[in-house]
């Protein structure tokens, strides 16, 4: 077992940058995931840790020793692929000792391994078949049992999940982050799935265009989203993310919300120029319905899309400007209809801002992120986007 | 073909009467069938039907039948001293073309795997590669047949360089064999890549990889992977190389017209002596039905070999 560490990885492809200075450590035991949309280089990074291809610029560790130029089969790491790569010619036992064998272990030695691992994934029963013979869950098994068998460093995994139906997707899940806690060995897992990505990692690193947007615990990402992107990508259905302008109401400082409606800020945040874009995240379960705070705005229900436990409404607010949908998650057993007119409101610690360009997260309603002004000073470097609290205050229309 | 999935009743249009739709259909596939049935039929299956015909009846100096001869013209056959000579020597030459002319396809295979396609001069080592293999067989020939000559050939004059030379290749039974196989190897050899190469392409790019973190030496990876993978491929090859070295008649023709000492006649020259020299058509007719069915059968074998053994990815 070993860290991995990439440090400042960068790949190329002719002319397209894969990867741009991605700096990830993975700690000695942990189920860390590469999450992030197709094409945005998650599997090309697991590439280069596995030694399948080199990186052009950056350095990659796995414990103490610097992997970055060394051949695949040097590194003590497993691979995992989308599509199992099982030998089709062998059987399912020859398939898991193939990398005993290629390593030279002694006969006896090679058999009582590959049982005690086929017998750990419940494979003893189909030693014998060839891949061919084996579902899909099964080949997978075969395939996740040739990696193990060899009680490699590392355990690199390909989106090992995407080619199954959706049941058995969820149970290998399950068994997936069992045996690796059973293991402890240091996994890297692809994936597209933010449904595994959550359930499965004791950290998540979401990548987008090659860069690395937020690394953190699923809670941590999806409370505290470091960006507009992690917000809306992670969470289904995906969080209501609005264009926002600094208002004044009464002289309360708060969010217009493009005319469809307005919530207060929390006086800590600076004054923001009326010009700087800001952006409101409402997450689907935090918009409440039926709840004695007052409605930030009203809408109508276009769709119920009811699932058993919860529901989820699209509710369109008529605003001034345009109109604005609305994701709403609620109880199974509220009396919703399509049709109805209803009060949205929120709790402003649940309401997150995000500013700038690149839609950094500034905090919630309620009080501002740590570190606020680093993202301020980042965000705002080309041009200040902060207007002293003491100087003359932006008058707006107001709703 | 749209022809064949139009039979099927599903596809029927409502309204017509079903039998003359059908009718309507057959005559159409067998219009569109006729040539290639005719060409066959002119050209593959009467010339074998006869040559089999043939072979069992005494044939006089210009290939007219006198009368049944049995088994006859088979004993004849295998009574000629020449036979047996000449078996050998086909043998000899097809094991060693084969082999060789295989195991060079499969290491170009290797190596043309690794090129990428726009490396710089890719397109000219495919082009001088595959120039052998596209020069007709008698052009071939008589290039050997230039470059071997003592004293003038540029094979000579680079042994002469190496401090020997002088040697006649073609002139000394062995060697004489041998430059035959390594014409073989030169002209097919990289037509054969094209096959080995397709057939590692064909591996999917993640079982490489997979192999990649899984063997340190590469060595189980070919032996336990890779060439069974590539075993049906190899296969058609070989048989394929088979067929066309025991065919070989060209070279001998242009380079050593079976000579030196019968060293290098084959069975195909063999076969064109017996008939266009020594006008024993009937024996001839009996070798030609012999190979016939030899290699057909090799050849169906192998078919079927293939198709149980292939891998459909």
């Amino acid at each position: 077992m070993a860290s991995v560490r990439m440090d400042r990885v960068t790949k190329r492809f002719g002319r397209t940058t894969v990867l741009a200075e991605v700096s990830l450590d993975v700690r000695d035991g942990e189920f860390l995931v590469l999450l992030g949309p197709s094409g945005c280089g998650k599997t090309t990074l697991l590439r280069l840790v596995a030694g399948l291809e080199a990186a052009d610029a950056g350095e990659i560790w796995v414990g103490d020793e610097r992997v970055t130029t060394w051949p695949p089969h040097r590194r003590n790491i497993a691979m995992v692929f989308q599509h199992y790569a099982l030998y089709p010619h062998l059987d399912a036992f020859e398939n898991i000792a193939f990398p005993l064998r290629a390593r030279g272990v002694a006969r006896a030695e090679v058999v009582q391994r590959v049982r005690a691992t086929a017998e750990r994934l419940g494979l003893g029963e189909v030693l014998t078949r060839k891949p061919s013979q084996l579902s899909g869950g099964q080949r997978q098994r075969v395939a996740i049992a040739r990696a193990i068998v060899r009680e490699p460093q590392v355990f690199l995994m390909d989106e090992p999940l995407s080619n199954l139906d959706a049941q058995l997707r969820a149970r290998l899940r399950t068994e997936l982050s069992r045996l690796q806690r059973e293991l402890g060995t240091t996994t890297i897992y692809v994936t597209h799935d933010q449904v595994e990505a959550m359930t499965m990692g004791d950290r998540i690193a979401v990548l987008r265009d090659g860069r690395l947007q937020q690394v953190g615990t699923p809670a941590d990402l999806y409370q505290r989203p470091a960006n507009t992107f992690v917000a809306g990508f992670l969470g289904a259905p995906a969080m209501n993310l609005v264009a926002a302008e600094y208002a004044l109401r009464a002289g309360v400082p708060g969010l217009s919300l493009r005319g469809q409606g307005w919530l207060p800020l929390s006086r800590a945040y600076p004054t923001f120029s009326p010009e700087w874009p800001l952006t409101v995240g409402i997450r689907p379960e935090a918009v409440e319905l039926a709840s004695d705070r007052q409605a930030f705005a009203w809408g109508r229900v276009e769709a119920v899309e009811y699932s058993g436990f919860e529901s989820v409404l699209v509710v369109t607010a008529q605003g001034s400007q345009a109109v604005q949908e609305w994701a709403v998650k609620v109880l199974g057993t509220a009396a919703v209809e399509v049709g109805d007119i209803v009060p949205l409101a929120v709790d402003p610690d649940h309401v997150h801002l995000f500013g700038g360009e690149h839609g950094v997260r500034l905090g919630t309603l309620a009080a501002p992120a740590e570190g606020l002004e680093l993202a301020l000073a980042v965000e705002g470097a080309q041009r200040p986007p902060v207007v002293a609290p003491s100087g003359p205050m932006p008058m707006q229309e107001v709703f | 073909m749209q022809v064949t999935v139009g039979m099927g009743p599903r596809s029927r249009p409502a309204g017509e009467s079903g039998l003359g739709w059908v009718r309507g259909r057959l005559l159409w596939v067998y219009a569109v069938l006729a040539v290639p049935l005719a060409w066959v039929l002119a050209f593959v299956a009467w010339p074998s039907f006869s040559t089999l015909w043939q072979s069992l009846w005494a044939l006089d100096a210009v290939g007219r039948p006198t009368g049944f001869a049995g088994l006859g013209n088979f004993r004849a056959l295998f009574a000629q001293p020449l036979f047996s000579e000449v078996t050998l020597n086909t043998v000899t030459y097809a094991v060693a073309a084969t082999g060789l002319s295989v195991a060079a396809a499969l290491g170009l295979a290797v190596v043309l795997a690794r090129v990428r396609r726009d490396q710089v001069g890719a397109r000219g080592l495919l082009i001088a590669l595959f120039s052998p293999t596209v020069m007709p067989a008698i052009a071939a020939a008589n290039l050997w047949l230039y470059f071997l000559a003592p004293r003038i050939g540029v094979v000579d004059w680079l042994l002469r360089a190496l401090g020997s030379g002088g040697e006649n290749w073609l002139g000394q039974p062995g060697s004489a064999l041998a430059v035959l196989v390594a014409l073989f190897v030169w002209k097919y050899a990289p037509y054969f890549t094209l096959f080995l190469l397709a057939g590692m392409q064909a591996i999917p790019p993640n079982l490489r990889d997979a192999l990649r973190l899984d063997d340190p030496r590469g060595f189980s990876a070919w032996r336990r992977v890779l060439l069974p993978l590539l075993a049906p491929m190899l296969l058609f090859v070989t048989v394929l190389a088979l067929l066309y070295a025991v065919e070989t008649v060209d070279p001998v023709y242009v380079m050593t017209q079976g000579g030196p000492n019968n060293a290098t006649d084959l069975v195909m020259y063999y076969l064109y002596q017996l008939g266009f020299e020594f006008f024993a058509w009937g024996p001839a007719a009996a070798l030609s039905a012999l190979l016939m069915t030899v290699l057909s059968t090799l050849s169906g074998l192998s078919l079927i070999v293939l198709e149980r053994k292939a891998f459909h990815w």
